[in-house]
């Protein structure tokens, strides 16, 4: 199983990371929605408003990868051909799509590097980390969060056709309510809530702490509690999807 | 009468394509869930940074609604025919060109206008933005001409598609370059100069400025020149679409490389 994981998450980011379209995609737009974030700001405000910034941008980057990978990764897998084998390989179905969702998370790396880089060349910003080994350990776990929740998305969407389109539209509803660039505290108090229940507010939270300072462990609890919840749910909606379109002979359907 | 047909019917079916199986309610999440969250983001963002008013987010973001029919939905109509092996028939019809390709900016300037409006109207009640009724005439006019000078641009897009494989990157690479350069977010007196200049030449900058005019109070006669400047713009882009169009036909029945990646 570790094998497989392994090895499909190598796979995929290899293959996302060999598309001039995905790479472009992923580097260009956080960096353009940073440079919104610096001028909306202001470039006088605090360099750590502004770096916080860069690093929202970056997390709304790796969201919009898995919202659009993730809501189109089984419908990409009936268009190549090879759902089926895919779901009658002797492992869990569940293990060959979360390498997928996890890899479209992944190469938000790129993301961070260009973003970062951006704002240090044309703004100034400094990169000064406060928690250097916890921005480390909470950059990779909130990444594998995240992936976790494109998981429950690409499960909960596969019956529906037009699941890009639908996994897209998740976008800028998951960049508000996530409090990846603007403030959980200016939106209505019914939003809080919400966004504890979705990884990457506790991502974006755990590398914001590690950077600006705070304590990031418990924002890091949270992702990897999130991450287990999100696999459980996964795998349920997942083998109910599998059942049913066996019984009913529709896998490669839509 | 033949190049009618395919004007108004060979441009609707294409574009109800982009959909899926000719269904345009697939469409619904993109166009009307992500345009709202759009303002409604940029509104709370406006709100955190103290950078304008909630009526300047609602004014620039719906007219920035457009954007999305126009670059992505033109450009998809162009593109989707080399995703689906039809690109060399229909460059072999002997379908009239402009009726051909000018026909798929129609529905996309339609729904453009229909998704502005819905943005106009959703932003203005979920913020309680007040605009004029007697601005509203006026402005319907400009969010008209804001969708035709995008889908003008996803025109010149969509004409790459016939060398490019995948020109719906660049298609959502100018969404957020809209963003920044229109003026639909950011004040174009924090852009530096070389940014306001690329923005003064893209759609919807002279459009947003025209619309804020009507709703601060303005006359159509006052917003006027913005408008006309506006609708200069997508009528250049209009006629560079259409040459970039030919050209790339051109050469690619010269060097036999209609769909070579």
């Amino acid at each position: 199983m570790i094998r497989v994981l392994a090895s499909g998450l190598r796979i995929h980011f290899l293959q996302l990371s060999r598309s001039a379209s995905d790479v472009l995609g992923i580097t260009v737009w956080p960096i353009l929605y940073a440079t919104i974030a610096y001028y909306m700001f202001g470039a006088e405000s605090d360099p750590r408003v502004l770096l916080t910034a860069s690093l929202g941008a970056t997390v709304m980057a790796i969201w919009s990868s898995v919202a659009f990978g993730s809501g189109g990764a089984i419908e990409l897998q009936r268009r190549l051909g090879t759902l089926e084998l895919l779901v009658a390989a002797p492992v869990p179905f569940g293990a060959v799509l979360a390498p997928i969702t996890i890899a479209t998370s992944a190469i938000g790396v790129y993301a961070l590097a260009a973003t970062l880089l951006w704002g240090r060349l044309l703004f100034g910003i400094p990169l000064h980390f406060e928690h250097p080994l916890m921005f480390a350990l909470s950059l990779p776990v909130a990444i594998v969060a995240i992936g976790m929740l494109g998981l429950v998305l690409a499960s909960t969407l596969i019956f529906y056709r037009a699941s890009l389109f639908l996994g897209a539209s998740f976008e800028y509803p998951g960049w508000l309510v996530m409090g990846l660039l603007v403030p959980l505290s200016v939106l209505p108090g019914w939003v809080a809530p919400i966004s504890w229940l979705l990884a990457p507010t506790w991502g974006m939270r755990a590398i914001r702490e590690s950077t600006i300072g705070g304590s990031p462990l418990r924002a890091i609890a949270m992702c990897l509690a999130l991450s287990a919840c999100y696999a459980v749910i996964a795998v349920a909606f997942l083998r109910a999807f599998e059942r049913l379109a066996r019984e009913r002979a529709t896998l490669a359907l839509t | 009468m033949n190049s009618l047909r395919v004007f108004f019917r060979g441009g609707l079916t294409s574009y109800r394509a982009l959909f899926g199986w000719l269904n345009p309610w697939l469409g619904v999440p993109m166009m009307a869930v992500t345009p709202l969250f759009q303002l409604l983001f940029f509104a709370y963002l406006g709100r955190a940074t103290g950078v304008a008013s909630d009526t300047y987010f609602v004014v620039g973001n719906s007219l920035l609604a457009a954007a999305l029919p126009g670059l992505v939905g033109v450009s998809g109509t162009v593109s989707g025919e080399r995703v689906t092996k039809t690109l060399g028939m229909l460059l072999s019809s002997p379908a009239n060109r402009l009726a051909l390709f000018l026909g798929r900016t129609l529905p996309a300037v339609v729904n453009g206008v229909a998704v502005s409006v819905f943005c106009l109207a959703s932003g203005t009640l979920l913020l309680d933005v007040r605009i004029a009724a007697s601005a509203v005439p006026a402005l319907m006019l400009v969010l008209v001409v804001c969708a035709f000078s995008c889908s003008a641009l996803g025109l010149c897009i969509g004409a790459f598609g016939l060398r490019v494989r995948d020109v719906s990157v660049l298609a959502w690479v100018f969404i957020p370059v809209l963003l920044l350069v229109s003026g639909a977010n950011v004040p174009v007196d924090r852009l530096p100069d070389w940014v306001r200049a690329i923005g003064s030449g893209l759609p919807l900058a002279h459009g947003i400025v025209a619309a804020r005019g009507l709703v601060a109070g303005r006359t159509l006669a006052d917003s006027g020149r913005a408008l006309v400047l506006e609708l200069m713009i997508g009528l250049a882009y209009t006629g560079a679409g259409i040459l970039l169009l030919r050209l790339f036909e051109f050469e690619s029945r010269r060097t036999a490389s209609l769909e070579t990646m």
